[in-house]
């Protein structure tokens, strides 16, 4: 009898049995202790649990999606596609059911793809609202889209972007939308998406109404999203001094709306103090640079004047006053005309002379190396440290300089500080009062308002030039000011000669 | 609902089209008949080859003439025991874990959960069933051919006709016994999962202020939140009342107990189901100098569906209604609008847009008969079915007179609607289908059964094929190939379109070269030999994606959903045409099914 083919059945088994080892070393699925930890498991879990990439560690797991993924056969690819095509098409024919159905399939079947949720939140909020003429109409898709993103952060718990995104349409397209009085309204209304809002962010119970405000339910949702940042969550190359921005101008742009709303007593001064306390801790916060060197925008007023020193020790070192000898030889070895071109006043130069200027002054720029060079050569040695740590030093300023532009930092701490003045939230007062004058026809009551907000802002112009400078704000104070020429002229009035803005009025006189 | 394309009347669309189905068939005949012949005479001779063909013929008609009913009956039932053998019940067992996961998939809380629930029964029932038909189809002959069990039907006095038509049959019946189940279950599928309550306690009441020297006796105030929505509601002195209409439906609230302990007991949904017979009328228009135009404005929308008409100015929309009868209507003209709104600048964000209408006779050039009613005016809602009920007791003209509708403003069964935006800056959009006068609603029910009318001629359309296919072919090629012209058939549409080259991204080889580079649809190709090949290649494809796209039957416009989802009753127009398409396409597949397995050596 043949027994061959036994032999190699037998074999076959044996194979078989010897490759179950390393395949259950390899793929052996991991189980969860008592506090949610994955434990054991084969190498490829423990492989995906270090690096934080099975679904588990990334959120929910939703049993629909799971299973709707299956049922795809593995053509999840195809089925987004699909949907995604349904998505548009629904869109262009105002189809909404089918759209809002159609979103939540992608989402099921690709819950972990956050840009999926993030474009389409948005696409909810900002596109699908607009499309609504009835304002709450309007709020009931900004809401839509909000409760869409909230969605999306119970499957991605590691993402703060998500958790940025809702509290970025929660300040914004409430706060900022042409709509906003009215959204705002709505949104402090809404009980059932207020109780909604606390359960997912685990709050004990509905906040009170004075809490409910749309900027302060959006801070908390940008608070959430550093915790998570904090905890290891990925910003995907966001820069987190933007990031960390987000809930300070959040309490700042509350104070502005509570303003805006009438409201001008304790509450509002409460409200810019608060705003102050949150921009001066950001400004305390040690933030990474793109070159990886972390600084503190507050830390400017102190960089600077270090600096100075340094330069002047520098600068003082044997045989002292290097830096202008440097110069004066470079001087000699411009041309006549860059000469001439450099030696002219800014404002007398022509465009060639300009040109001209500043190829000469750069060939004139010293470098704190050069001015160490020249040094005795006893002192050389400290005077290259030195240059050294100055060249770090100004770097430091330059990047801190750069993030303090960013976020317009300087111009946000003296408004915060100033807003939070009593005489200046007189002063918005007594012009909210003048304003509804003017729009009721009261013009002598209005002259009257103006008249006695304007006295209270100008101490405040004096103390706080860089808000009054700033153009934004500046055109708001304008407007004011065109108003209030308006019910002048109307009683054949002129501006005082010594109209208490006339500097508001000289800075932005090109606007 | 919008209607994209509307449907004809069915004889209007009869009259158009039947000569070029008897055309077709007679030229394909023809054709074949030719080609047939010259085959013979190469293979057999002339004399053969037309004695051949003569015998062919003549044995065809007999066959068909004198196909027994009896006979057919028999393979029919004999089908349905191999169907049942096959294990064909499963597919309800499977349609019935479907629905009772779907709820998985659903959520109630969408802004129209009826819609999109009702969508998903039908699209369902469809997605199982029409496979199932394939299956059962493409491989009963092949398989009774390949274990010889074909030879104990054909060596008894059966004819071809009988087999192909009996097995048809058959497999239909299954089918319709499939659908009849699968619909009551979606029926009551959808009813229950859509019905739900709110509760209203007095604390969520308050009392509407009245005019002074008036006691209020009305209370406002909502509900709770059920299904992600809540009701605004209304009640009276004695609790009861109604809610308003949120998510397409209302309930009824009653009173029960008095005083203290009276509780306020919310109904089930109403208006939730519906089945519209809107009577639409044709749409004209009026541009901003009140000069009589065929389109309005487009105001830079993508999808062209609409058009509009300028505010504060003369444009105007005006349909012209006919068959508007007094039997049809008591003392209300109920009217339903679903216009849109296009602002070009904010204005009151509070407040709607105005606009009005007027009724009028469509005699304007009579000076006689040139009347119309004041103007009605209104503020405009998008997205909802805006329902007006315009009291002919009182109707009156500019002036003050009364007016008859009947008398005054019909004119043999016409009627006029002029529509305007009253707003400056402002602009409301209209298509044909978005004004209607609504005399009746049809059953719920019975249009629901209708929507499966559209899913049966899908299925009796693939298992003819599927028959047709299985008598040339084996099991597994006859099963490729009805899938291929199932699927070709929803996708008739496309490969038009792809034919006549209105696609971007090119044909599907040039498609496939830019999917495989990663290159957009948008923009050309660059120049160059490889290019070249490329078009080349699309543009010889391009006929046969043309022969497919005529010849393949459209299933997508068997498909009613749209109409029951959104509301509206399935006209018989549109049935009627559906009927007619699927026995056009059913008749000749039928015919070659027979003349396939007739001319083919079975146990002859």
């Amino acid at each position: 009898m043949n027994r061959r083919p036994f032999i190699r059945k037998v074999m076959y088994l044996a194979a078989v049995a010897v490759l179950l080892v390393p395949l259950s070393m390899l793929s052996m699925p991991a189980h969860k202790r008592d506090g949610g930890e994955s434990a054991g498991g084969g190498y490829l879990a423990r492989l995906r649990d270090e690096q934080k990439l099975s679904q588990a560690n990334l959120g929910e797991i939703d049993p629909t999606g799971a299973a709707l993924k299956l049922a795809t056969l593995g053509m999840q690819p195809i089925a987004v596609y699909v949907l995604q095509g349904k998505a548009v098409d629904a869109r262009l024919k105002e189809d909404w059911t089918v759209l809002r159905a159609t979103l939540d399939q992608i989402t099921k079947l690709q819950p972990n793809f956050v840009p999926a949720w993030q474009f389409q939140g948005w696409n909810l909020s900002y596109n699908i609202s607009a499309e609504f003429d009835d304002y709450q109409k309007r709020y009931f898709w900004v809401i839509e889209g909000t409760r869409f993103l909230q969605q999306g952060t119970k499957y991605n718990e590691t993402s703060p972007r998500l958790l940025k995104d809702v509290g970025w349409v929660l300040g914004h397209k409430i706060g900022r939308a042409d709509e906003h009085k009215q959204f705002r309204k709505l949104f402090v209304a809404d009980d059932d998406y207020q109780k909604h809002d606390a359960d997912m962010l685990g709050l004990p119970s509905s906040r009170p109404v004075e809490l409910r405000d749309n900027w302060l339910v959006g801070r908390d949702w940008h608070l959430q999203a550093q915790k998570v940042k904090e905890n290891g969550g990925a910003l995907g190359g966001m820069s987190e001094l933007l990031f960390y921005e987000h809930a300070p101008r959040c309490r700042i742009s509350f104070a502005e709306a509570m303003e805006e709303d009438g409201i001008f007593e304790e509450r509002a001064q409460v409200a810019w103090q608060n705003a102050l306390f949150d921009w001066t801790e950001l400004g305390k916060r040690e933030t990474p640079t793109y070159i990886d060197r972390l600084i503190r925008l507050t830390d400017l007023d102190v960089l600077k004047p270090q600096a100075v020193k340094m330069k002047e020790k520098l600068d003082a070192m044997p045989p002292g006053d290097m830096r202008a000898k440097i110069v004066a030889e470079k001087r000699g070895s411009l041309t006549p005309q860059e000469r001439r071109a450099f030696d002219t006043a800014v404002e007398a130069r022509t465009a060639e002379e300009h040109q001209l200027a500043g190829a000469a002054a750069m060939k004139l720029e010293t470098t704190h190396d050069e001015v160490a060079g020249r040094v005795d050569a006893a002192q050389r040695k400290e005077a290259q440290d030195l240059a050294n740590e100055l060249k770090l030093l100004e770097e430091q300023i330059r990047l801190t300089d750069s993030a303090r532009g960013t976020v317009n930092y300087a111009f946000w701490l003296a408004r915060c500080e100033m807003e939070g003045m009593p005489n200046v939230i007189d002063a918005r007062r007594l012009i909210a009062k003048g304003e509804a004058a003017y729009q009721e026809g009261d013009l002598l009551g209005a002259q009257q308002s103006y008249e006695q907000g304007f006295a209270k802002w100008g101490p405040a112009v004096k103390q706080f030039p860089i808000v009054f400078k700033d153009s934004a704000f500046g055109d708001e104070i304008m407007e004011v000011i065109n108003r209030y020429k308006v019910v002048l002229d109307k009683q054949e009035l002129t501006l005082p000669k010594d109209f208490v803005l006339n500097d508001v009025i000289e800075w932005h006189k090109n606007q | 609902m919008d209607l994209e394309h509307e449907p004809l009347p069915y004889l209007m669309w009869l009259r158009e089209g039947w000569w070029i189905w008897p055309l077709t068939l007679g030229l394909l005949a023809l054709g074949a008949l030719v080609i047939s012949f010259l085959i013979g005479s190469l293979l057999h001779g002339p004399g053969r080859a037309g004695d051949s063909i003569y015998k062919a013929i003549v044995g065809s008609f007999t066959d068909l003439l004198r196909t027994s009913p009896r006979r057919v009956w028999a393979i029919a039932r004999l089908s349905i025991q191999e169907s049942l053998r096959r294990w064909v019940l499963a597919g309800l067992v499977v349609f019935g874990v479907v629905l009772a996961f779907a709820l998985w998939f659903l959520n109630a809380d969408e802004i129209d959960p009826g819609t999109l629930y009702l969508d998903f029964v039908l699209t369902a029932t469809a997605w199982l069933v029409l496979p199932m038909s394939v299956f059962l189809s493409a491989f009963s002959l092949p398989n009774d051919i390949k274990n010889h069990t074909i030879y104990t039907i054909v060596t008894k006095p059966v004819r071809s006709s009988e087999i192909v038509l009996g097995r048809i049959v058959g497999f239909a019946a299954v089918g319709t016994a499939l659908l009849v189940v699968m619909g009551l279950f979606s029926y009551l599928f959808v009813v229950r999962a859509l019905n739900h309550s709110h509760e209203l306690v007095e604390a969520d009441l308050t009392l509407i202020e009245a005019p002074a020297g008036t006691e209020s006796a009305l209370k406002e105030g909502r509900t709770t939140t059920d299904r992600g929505h809540f009701h605004r509601v209304t009640v009276d002195a004695e609790g009861n009342g109604a809610t308003d209409v949120r998510q397409g439906h209302w309930h009824k609230i009653t009173a029960e107990g008095s005083g203290p302990s009276q509780r306020y007991v919310l109904g089930p949904p109403e208006g939730q189901f519906h089945a519209r017979e809107p009577v639409y009328g044709k749409l004209s228009f009026k541009n901003r100098a009140g000069e009589y135009t065929d389109k309005g404005i487009n105001v830079g929308n993508e999808w062209t569906y609409r058009s509009y008409i300028d505010g504060g100015t003369q444009a105007a929309a005006i349909w012209k209604f006919n068959n508007v009868r007094k039997q049809d209507f008591n003392d209300v003209l109920p009217l339903e609008m679903t216009i849109r709104i296009f602002r070009t600048h904010k204005g009151n964000i509070e407040q709607g847009i105005l606009g009005s209408y007027v009724l009028r006779n469509p005699n304007q050039n009579d000076p006689n008969k040139k009347r119309q009613s004041q103007p009605i005016n209104f503020y405009a809602r998008e997205f909802v079915i805006d329902q007006h009920e315009v009291k002919l007791n009182e109707l009156h003209d500019d002036k003050g007179q009364p007016l008859d509708l009947w008398e005054d403003l019909v004119e043999d069964g016409q009627l006029e609607l002029e529509l305007q935006c009253l707003q400056s800056g402002q602009y409301f959009g209209m298509a044909q289908p978005d004004v209607y006068l609504l005399p009746r609603e049809a059953s719920f029910e019975a249009n629901f059964a209708k929507g499966y009318l559209g899913i049966w001629l899908q299925m009796l359309l693939v298992t003819t094929f599927g028959v047709m296919w299985s008598t040339f072919l084996n099991g597994a090629v006859a099963m490729l190939a009805t899938f291929a012209t199932l699927a070709g058939g929803f996708f008739t549409q496309r490969m038009s379109e792809l034919a006549d080259g209105k696609l971007l991204g090119g044909g599907s080889i040039e498609s496939l070269y830019r999917v495989v580079n990663q290159q957009s649809m948008v923009g050309d190709l660059d120049e160059g030999a490889g290019t070249t090949v490329i078009h080349v290649l699309d543009t010889i494809n391009r006929a046969p994606m043309f022969m497919l796209s005529r010849v393949l039957p459209d299933f997508s416009s068997f498909s009613n959903v749209d109409y029951v989802s959104a509301g509206f009753n399935i006209p018989a127009d549109v049935l009627l045409t559906q009927v007619t398409t699927a026995a056009a396409y059913i008749v000749p597949a039928f015919i070659f099914g027979f003349l396939s397995l007739k001319l083919r050596e079975v146990a002859k």
